[in-house]
């Protein structure tokens, strides 16, 4: 049994006072993106905050060429091509970053991951359509580099987390057919070996397979699509997304994906 | 300034229209029927998207803010070339 001891929590609020900042207080490497700090927001030019696009005309300065990290760790996600820059939206209460499907993405300068063979990815995500897409990938393509994770949509009604080194684990979390909105989490340990997927709280798949021996790589992490933008694009929505280099407790994992679950408005 | 616009190419138009915006632009295979197009969306620049008017390299443009730009596309007979590598 390779479970993460992690089931359904029926919470529907991140406990008060937690905050993801907490899971990088001994130096782990990795990423945290809240598009509702609109601190954190800029546009294509890098200096002026944006303006959440609610209605009206879609101009700069609802384009989001940057999105800062608040890991600690200074990796920002950043896009200079501006056709190619996600738009910030606040409907309902909630703040995202609406990918088109067509060319918009976001990529981070190269991060250092390979002081771990594990990884914790936690995204509050939706998908207009059921198609193969990155949400979130680091290196240009984790299907052949080593050392590296995608989390993404395939196509059917599947939500995939895919971990290499030399070779692939695939886990599909299956039955969610677009639009779909959800909490999903990928959680890998390449030694032990483990590989899980989480969606809603709640284990939807785990593997004891193994993709090889090593630690991650030193890769650019890539949001809404492969590549800086060139290929698989999310037709979709991200609300939150947070990722160590780590394999998460039981006790990150319930307060990370209550925390996340608040953000994207999803009841886990 | 810019203009927001979803823009479509044509295969022989692509390496034209890359030339006057960006090889970062236009990078995003649509197909309808056996002809293949290039797509970018969101905002342009004024001067790239002038350029493009000006050089007759749109094969159509999709201005409309109230239509998913996927949707619209696929309206029009578009669908997208996924290629998983």
């Amino acid at each position: 049994m390779y479970g993460l001891g992690v089931n359904r929590l029926g919470v529907t609020n991140a406990p008060s006072g937690f905050s993801p900042l907490s899971l990088f207080a001994n130096g782990e490497q990795g990423v945290w993106y809240d598009p509702s700090d609109l601190t954190t927001v800029f546009q294509q030019d890098g200096t002026t905050a944006t303006i959440p696009w609610t209605s009206g005309d879609i101009l700069d300065a609802n384009r989001v060429g940057k999105l800062v990290d608040k890991s600690g760790n200074g990796k920002d996600a950043l896009q200079t091509t501006l056709s190619k820059c996600p738009a910030l939206k606040y409907v309902g209460g909630l703040y995202y970053l609406e990918f088109d499907g067509i060319d918009d993405g976001l990529q981070t300068a190269s991060i250092d991951f390979s002081s771990s063979d594990a990884m914790s990815v936690f995204t509050g995500v939706r998908k207009e359509a059921d198609e193969t897409s990155v949400v979130a990938e680091i290196s240009d393509n984790a299907g052949t580099n080593a050392g590296a994770f995608r989390f993404g949509s395939i196509s059917g009604d599947k939500w995939r987390y895919s971990v290499r080194v030399d070779s692939t684990v695939n886990l599909n979390a299956n039955s969610y057919t677009a639009p779909q909105t959800n909490v999903v989490t990928g959680l890998n340990d390449f030694s032990d070996p483990v590989t899980t997927i989480r969606v809603d709280g709640a284990e939807i798949a785990t593997s004891a397979n193994s993709p090889g021996t090593g630690n991650f790589g030193d890769h650019a992490l890539n949001l809404g699509a492969r590549g800086n933008g060139s290929s698989l694009h999310l037709d979709g929505r991200i609300y939150s997304v947070v990722v160590r280099n780590v394999l998460s407790n039981a006790n990150d994992i319930a307060l990370t994906e209550a925390y996340v679950a608040t953000k994207t408005g999803v009841t886990i | 300034m810019s203009v927001f616009a979803t823009i479509v190419v044509s295969n022989s138009n692509k390496v034209e229209a890359q030339a006057l915006t960006s090889l970062d632009m236009f990078t995003t295979e649509f197909k309808k029927g056996l002809r293949k197009y290039w797509v970018s969306s969101g905002n342009f620049p004024q001067d790239y998207y002038d350029a493009l008017i000006d050089n007759d390299l749109v094969y159509l443009s999709l201005t409309d803010q109230n239509v998913k730009p996927t949707s619209g596309l696929f309206d029009l007979g578009l669908s997208k070339v996924i290629t998983e590598d």
